[in-house]
């Protein structure tokens, strides 16, 4: 328990000396901050189009492909901004051999990469994408319950933790093979658009991946069963959406045993 | 005392995948360290010499944590690196003189702050060990300049004062010195000796410059090929190497090259001659006296061998 505080404080001082570097050239980086946010959600404008196009995708209307937009967008994006951020410039660092100073620190080394190359920037396109998933709740015909209204932040927090794991994984490609950047995005922007629509409508392989090797499945869609009062059209029960949050437990011990092997292959490079 | 470090047999091999066609690729095995052992004691000062890519970096890498050695063991201040990570790095200081661990556009200040949370040193032993390192390596002025805004020698004595605030029992450097100016190389090397001296402290460094080896190290090993080839004192080295020794002589008039047993002339200028012997088998004085039988000696001096020189020979030998 000790050592969680510890670790925590160290992690709020790795984070604020982020932030302060980040601050030494603020104009720059208030405008990074500010068109990444205005990128994020103009991916909205793509769905509003199909929508009032088509109608309805696989049965699902506006507001609840809206939600599932922003619900799904905005765990992605605050698992970006406290993950994914941090591991794709971990990953630069590893190519770089600059990964050493994190194995020579008696600290945890995820501790230490997640606080020193904290994505401030990456706030910001969360806060973009938050209104979606708030507007859609406020518009969807949901029979409000006590149970339903908890089950929300448990929502975020199992899709966090699903996409974090995610993040986690993809990121440690970088221990084995240069490059991978690209191969990293795909599992995990790529996961993100996936979990933007509804997994029924897709093809059987894809709605495979989206429960195994890229679970975005478990994240908003399969839990948002638990607010409409609609069957799954795939026939999946009630029980298991109501279960899926928790998808993010073994996804996220998957993700630590990958990264401590990850790190006992880190190669280093040649100085 | 136990030893600090003590190796067996350890090595390190890299898979490297080299392109043999357009879309074919082989799978090749590099052995960057091949079987090293090697013991050091407290309060050793150690140099690590070799040609690029002859194991050294590797080598301190596999010691500090950072690599997992791919066959042997190695035993740090009695822990093994990888699996003991976190208790070894709070008793070793790293320097790796080609990245740096500072925070890049922050006050160098707050680098040492950062690295006394984590390091968990308290505030009053963080205040002495820094007013001594402040001193040692004259950060005074610097304390408030972002880490970005530091010449390249007052950013080294900065990475070397940020791996000494804890107080570290052994040191590693790879290469501190390198693209240092005189002054710089001067500073971090008679740092470098006080800590030794003055604090017990090993000190375990690699570097290509042999002055840093001269100046710092009673003891230096040659790796070669991922090998210790050579192991020990720096004078028995030399002396093993190279045990000619050069006595220029400024005779009285010009004379032709010297004709003496087991003496050999390698250069005349005017009046002075170089005189080149094997230091295990004559004697300096003994040379002299032959040469006095002959000529007039004015003046004479001694040359040491030229440890430059000789490791360029040890290096292009292989």
């Amino acid at each position: 328990m000790v050592e969680v505080v510890v670790s925590a404080r160290l992690y709020r001082r790795l984070v604020g000396a982020r932030i302060r570097s980040d601050f030494t050239y603020r104009a720059s980086f208030f405008l990074r901050v500010l068109s990444a946010a205005l990128v994020t959600a103009s991916a909205y404008v793509a769905i509003a189009a199909l929508i009032s196009k088509v109608g309805t995708l696989g049965g699902w209307g506006r507001w609840p492909i809206t939600f599932l937009y922003g619900m799904s967008s905005s765990a992605f994006r605050f698992a970006d901004a406290f993950i994914g951020g941090s591991i794709e410039r971990c990953s630069e660092q590893v190519r770089t051999g600059k990964f050493d100073k994190f194995l020579t620190r008696p600290v945890n080394v995820l501790v230490s990469v997640l606080g020193e190359d904290f994505a401030f920037r990456r706030v910001g396109q969360f806060i973009a994408v938050v209104p979606f998933a708030v507007v859609a709740l406020s518009h969807l015909p949901i029979h409000w319950t006590l149970g339903r209204v908890l089950f929300i932040p448990f929502m975020f927090v199992g899709a966090v933790g699903t996409f974090s794991a995610i993040f986690v994984v993809s990121g440690c490609l970088a221990f084995w093979s240069p490059n991978t950047t690209e191969i990293a995005n795909a599992f995990t922007y790529g996961g993100a658009t996936v979990a933007e629509y509804p997994v029924h409508i897709m093809t059987n392989w894809v709605r495979v991946l989206a429960v195994s090797v890229v679970p975005v499945g478990f994240t908003v869609y399969l839990p948002s069963f638990v607010l409409f009062d609609a069957p799954n059209p795939l026939g999946v029960p009630l029980w298991v959406s109501l279960i899926s949050p928790l998808a993010a437990i073994p996804f996220g011990l998957l993700a630590r045993t990958v990264w401590r092997y990850a790190l006992r292959h880190y190669r280093s490079t040649g100085s | 005392m136990t030893d600090v470090i003590v190796t067996n047999d350890l090595s390190k091999t890299f898979v490297v995948r080299r392109k043999t066609g357009v879309l074919r690729r082989e799978r090749v095995e590099v052995a960057a360290v091949c079987g090293v052992n090697v013991h050091v004691a407290p309060g050793e000062m150690v140099g690590f010499i070799g040609p690029n890519g002859a194991g050294k970096s590797t080598t301190i890498k596999m010691l500090s944590g950072v690599l997992q050695p791919s066959g042997g063991n190695a035993r740090v201040l009695g822990l093994t690196p990888l699996d003991d990570r976190v208790k070894l790095a709070r008793r070793i200081g790293v320097v790796f003189g080609q990245r740096s661990q500072l925070w890049w556009d922050l006050p160098l200040a707050d680098s040492f702050s950062l690295l006394r949370h984590m390091y968990r040193v308290s505030a009053a032993d963080h205040r002495d060990t820094l007013t001594w390192l402040s001193d040692l390596l004259e950060l005074g002025p610097l304390m408030s300049v972002a880490v970005r805004q530091l010449s390249l020698g007052q950013r080294m004595r900065g990475e070397l004062a940020a791996a000494l605030l804890h107080r570290p029992e052994l040191v590693f450097l790879d290469e501190p010195t390198i693209g240092l100016d005189v002054v710089s190389k001067h500073a971090v090397r008679e740092a470098l000796e006080q800590l030794n001296r003055d604090q017990g402290t090993t000190v375990i460094l690699t570097t290509h410059d042999l002055k840093d080896i001269e100046r710092l190290c009673e003891r230096v090993v040659i790796i070669d090929h991922g090998r210790v080839i050579i192991d020990g004192p720096l004078a028995a080295v030399v002396e093993r190497l190279d045990s000619t020794r050069i006595l220029v002589v400024d005779l009285d008039k010009v004379y032709p090259a010297m004709q003496l047993d087991g003496v050999e002339c390698q250069r005349v200028e005017g009046s002075r001659q170089w005189l080149g012997f094997d230091g295990t088998k004559r004697s300096a004085t003994d040379v002299l006296g032959a040469l006095a039988a002959v000529a007039d000696v004015r003046d004479i001096s001694l040359e040491e061998p030229d440890i430059d020189a000789i490791v360029r020979r040890i290096y292009a030998g292989g």
